[in-house]
């Protein structure tokens, strides 16, 4: 079968131009730069293709992955795979340089070659790509803004994006830097995901010998596959925030594909020096796929938990004003249960112990904040039932940030008996806001509890959620020392996460 | 009815006289006591009187396993996780006729798919054997192998009972006449033929207070089934554990793999034992069982039971090793067996053997195996026979020729990145050949035997030098020949009976 001719590939099988071969010229000379050697390449010149593999033959230990690694990185513009190291530097070992400079031009496309390409070796590179193109509040993208601009404001750091084929890192352009600086938008919204013409002209980054943290989820198989040979084979210093192994390990409530996707992640964060777990529990899952390696002869990378932190700032009056008269129903107690509806948060067993505590004549109303998700019809559904029985349950979608911290305050009590968590963060910002909590009694979850406030509950047992909401109800004394515990809990910050995330992800 | 003989169309039982019976059997385990049988009536009599009495049987008791087999009776289809919970919950709620409708209600979502009515059998303290895929199919590799020599020999000398699923995959079901060859008394080629679309009744096995032994990787609707009846029943679930590549190597396969496996993973996560073939599987489902403490599960109890290893050609009897007689001064040959996907990493075994080339050794490479998932254009041995190198594919060979290919060669190379066990090292040895391998997991340990020799299969030189070790030093080949003939003998009957002891250890 003959290869696929694309427009991309042309560069390599057609004579490549001029303007191409000085900008490869320039390009082998910064590699030399960074490896303290010379290329003997005129500074101005147009060199021959013999010229450049000559030059590349002077450079390059051609038996050093590393080296193939970085002359394939910094000289094509793309980051390479794993099998084309191993490829090149076979091949180098009986032509010399030969394979390397087709490598490099076969690699080398209209894009990669109009940028300019920046090898970088001081201060840390931070890989924020999906949390630069959105400002989506939820979750990991949370986690990743606020650490990642914390760390940048504490120590020398370039902020990266990937081109959009995932070839290359890249400097983000003004708009993505001004999205990791700003604050979060609404709940599960995504306000905009358009990337900015600036992108098309802005630098490709290559890490060399320095360190490259990953405050994020690689979601995309190409990405992973290059940044797993850069873990693999350049002297770069790898760090990862590690969330959770739900995929794997609760993979009948994960949507098709996004198994995939992760078992890529961590074939990439295999070659990594260092995971922080957001919990002691997403410890353990990293700790269990740890223990998977051995299959391979491969010992992975160490792992540290650090507990995330919940910070929910003060709610002005008109904040509070808002929220009382967007969700309290007059005169009964507000229950909260925030989180997506995706079966893995158990929302219907929250709905049963609900109605049973209501047939048991408990007045209170339940609000659920979150967005619709995979499989949510069956909440969907019972929802719509109880309502139509008059039950005071509601669902609320797109609330913001300010709206939702003052919910917190004016609930009663919040409920999350998720089945499993990386961490629980609608517990744990409850909790910061003074708000007692139902929470699982295992996991993360419990992690969380331990510093009181907390009711732990089993989540397949409906009857332990009704019993904790009963007691939240009408137990006033328990309840009051549920919410003084709550209040005296220690304070955690996401200074605090980031300086010992920080200290950890860089240590050698 | 033979099985051979055209035969007019079945008629399955109607829909409400299946009910019937299934009610019936129901009734005969979860009424107390239990009602007499009756002459035939109308059809749906027998339904209309059973229904209630069982419906408010389970909600006096409130018994996780009768609402299991209420639920599975009334569907004829196995319940998953989220119909247990609505069944459950409605039937807490509601009294009746209503609970009786919602428990129709929920039945008809489950029985939506099938196309069959079926009557059932209750089976309790019973082992059964789910070998669905090799009953109903002619294809015999790996896994099939295992099911084909171990499922017969549990015939012999223990009750079992093999069962497949229905066509929807919505319950088990007693094997067709048709597909008991294929499973107790394989031949190539023999079974498909008599495929009959009009097969005879099919009917559907409940087990209760049973065993169910996995040694295949069940389709996704069945896993989903099986964590149901693991969590709901006190019958035992028992799989084998064959390997992770799918989770822990997913960058060497074709990136679709993991979202199918995880649903697998979903029956495992709930299964009470493993039985892992290696050290390897040990270490997967070890680290997966780990890894769900954060969803405060104890995961299976893993154990080693070692596959048995036997020549290629040997069809379950246990052949003596023919002795090689080649000229003492042929030109060696290497034989590598294994399909070319990237894991089995032939590509290094090339690598090695063009630099013996150069260094002036002369030998021949045989390759056996098909073409893998990355297409024809990916096969490493392309370059050497373009430039004339003693390399000879075989591609996919029958036993018979695979077996003399191996008994033929010097040695064998296997430097695999990931294997579950290592069928190529094993069927050399048991071939009565020396093989190099990986010095890692299942390849190791299989190694330990004696016979093999061991390096790093990430490493060029290594693998060079163990080669021309092998290639240029007779007497230790021979020292290895030796050392085969002293392997202790590992079969496949030790294989089933060591797999039933854990099957059924601390069953009833």
């Amino acid at each position: 079968m003959r290869s696929r001719i694309s427009p991309r590939r042309l560069v390599g099988l057609g004579r490549p131009s001029a303007d191409y071969r000085r900008t490869w010229a320039r390009r082998i000379h910064d590699v030399a730069t960074t490896l303290g050697r010379t290329s003997g390449l005129a500074v101005q010149g147009v060199p021959s293709e013999a010229e450049l593999e000559r030059a590349l033959g002077r450079v390059i230990h051609l038996a050093d992955r590393a080296e193939i690694w970085l002359a394939l990185a910094a000289a094509s513009g793309q980051l390479p795979l794993d099998r084309d190291v191993v490829d090149v530097c076979r091949r180098a070992e009986f032509a010399g340089s030969a394979p390397l400079l087709a490598a490099i031009m076969s690699s080398s496309t209209a894009d990669t070659m109009q940028r300019e390409v920046r090898i970088v070796s001081d201060g840390a590179v931070v890989d924020v790509h999906h949390t630069a193109h959105t400002v989506l509040a939820t979750g990991i993208q949370r986690v990743a803004r606020e650490t990642s601009r914390r760390w940048a404001a504490e120590h020398p750091c370039t902020m990266v994006a990937w081109l959009d084929d995932f070839v290359a890192m890249r400097e983000l352009t003004d708009l993505e830097a001004s999205r990791m600086s700003a604050t979060s938008g609404p709940q599960g919204e995504v306000t905009s995901e358009s990337t900015d013409a600036t992108s098309d002209s802005a630098a490709i980054i290559v890490p060399w010998a320095t360190t490259y943290l990953l405050p994020e989820l690689v979601a995309d198989r190409e990405r992973n596959r290059r940044l797993l040979a850069l873990a693999r084979h350049s002297p770069t210093h790898t760090g990862v925030i590690g969330f959770d192994c739900i995929p794997l390990t609760s993979g009948d409530t994960s949507d098709s594909g996004v198994p995939d996707f992760f078992a890529d992640h961590l074939a990439t964060v295999r070659h990594f020096d260092r995971v922080t777990t957001i919990s002691r529990a997403a410890g353990a899952e990293y700790g269990g796929w740890r223990t998977m390696l051995g299959a391979i002869g491969l010992p992975g990378p160490l792992i540290q938990p650090v507990l995330l932190p919940a910070e929910v700032p003060s709610s002005t009056p008109d904040a509070v004003r808002r929220a009382k008269s967007r969700f309290v129903v007059a005169g009964l107690p507000l229950v909260l249960c925030v989180g997506t509806h995706e079966p893995r948060k158990n929302h219907l067993a929250l709905l049963h112990a609900a109605e049973l505590l209501w047939q048991e004549g408990h007045e209170f109303s339940l609000t659920f904040v979150g967005g619709h998700s995979w499989r949510s019809s069956y909440f969907q559904r019972r929802l719509a039932e109880l309502q139509a029985a008059g039950r005071p349950v509601e669902s609320a979608s797109g609330i913001s940030d300010e709206l939702l911290w003052a919910a917190y305050r004016l609930a009663r009590c919040s409920v999350f008996a998720s089945l499993n968590e990386g961490f629980g963060l609608p517990a744990a910002e409850s909790l910061a806001a003074g708000t007692p909590v139902i929470t699982s009694g295992y996991g993360s979850m419990a992690e969380i509890g331990n510093d009181g406030g907390t009711l732990l509950v089993d989540p397949r047992d409906d009857a332990s959620i009704q019993d904790a909401l009963r007691t939240m109800l009408v137990d006033q004394d328990a309840y009051e020392r549920l919410r003084r515990s709550a209040a005296s809990r220690p304070r955690r910050t996401w200074d605090d996460y980031a300086r010992e995330t920080w200290a950890y992800l860089t240590s050698e | 009815m033979t099985p051979d003989a055209p035969t007019a169309a079945v008629s399955a039982p109607d829909p409400v006289t299946a009910l019937d019976q299934r009610l019936g059997a129901a009734a005969a385990h979860l009424l107390h006591p239990a009602p007499a049988a009756t002459a035939p009536r109308r059809p749906g009599q027998q339904a209309a009187t059973l229904l209630p009495a069982l419906v408010a049987a389970y909600q006096r008791t409130r018994d996780r396993e009768s609402l299991w087999l209420l639920l599975a009776a009334v569907a004829g289809a196995l319940p998953r996780e989220e119909d247990l919970r609505a069944a459950a919950r409605y039937l807490e709620l509601a009294r009746g006729s209503r609970a009786e409708v919602r428990l129709l209600d929920i039945a008809f979502e489950l029985a939506a798919d099938t196309h069959e009515s079926c009557e059932m059998d209750v089976v309790t303290g019973t082992v059964l054997a789910d070998v669905d895929f090799c009953a109903r199919r002619d294809f015999h590799t790996g896994i099939q192998r295992v099911v084909r020599e171990t499922v017969p020999r549990w015939e012999e000398s223990h009750e079992i009972l093999p069962v497949a699923w229905t066509d929807t995959y919505t319950c088990l079901r007693r094997l067709h006449a048709w597909e008991v060859p294929n499973v107790m008394a394989y031949r190539a080629g023999a079974g498909t033929a008599q495929r009959r679309a009009d097969h005879g009744d099919t009917r559907l096995v409940l087990p209760l207070r049973s065993t169910i032994v996995l040694p295949e990787i069940p389709e996704p609707e069945a896993s989903d089934c099986y964590a149901a009846l693991s969590q709901w029943t006190s019958n035992r679930v028992v799989a084998i554990g064959y390997d992770m590549i799918p989770i822990v190597s997913a960058d060497l396969r074709p990136g679709f793999e993991a979202t199918r496996f995880t649903r697998y993973l979903n029956a495992v996560k709930h299964a009470d034992r493993v039985a892992a073939i290696s050290r390897s599987a040990t270490a997967e489902f070890t680290g997966f069982a780990q890894a769900l403490v954060a969803q405060g599960l104890r995961g299976p109890v893993v154990s080693e039971v070692f596959l048995p290893a036997a020549p290629p050609d040997a069809h379950g009897e246990t052949a003596a090793p023919p002795v090689a007689s080649r000229p003492e001064n042929a030109r060696p040959v290497i034989v590598c067996v294994g399909t070319h996907d990237p894991h089995k990493n032939h590509a290094t075994t090339m690598h090695a053997a063009e630099r013996l080339w150069r260094e002036g050794l002369d030998f021949e490479l045989v390759f056996i195996g098909g073409v893998g998932f990355m297409g024809p254009d990916h096969l490493c041995f392309q370059d050497a026979i373009r430039a004339g190198r003693p390399v000879r594919d075989l591609g996919r060979v029958s036993d018979e020729t695979m077996a003399a290919e191996i008994r033929r060669a010097d040695f064998s190379v296997f430097l695999s990145l990931h294997e579950g066990y290592g069928l190529p090292v094993a069927e050399a040895l048991a071939c009565g050949t020396p093989v190099l391998t990986s010095n890692f997991g299942s390849l190791q340990e299989i190694a330990e035997g004696g016979g093999c020799v061991t390096v790093d299969p990430r490493d060029d030189d290594a693998a060079t030098d163990a080669i021309r070790a092998l290639l240029t030093d007779r007497t230790r080949l021979g020292r290895l020949r030796d050392e085969i003939a002293s392997r202790p003998a590992r079969t496949w009957d030790t294989y089933a009976e060591e797999l039933w002891a854990v099957a059924t250890e601390g069953s009833r």
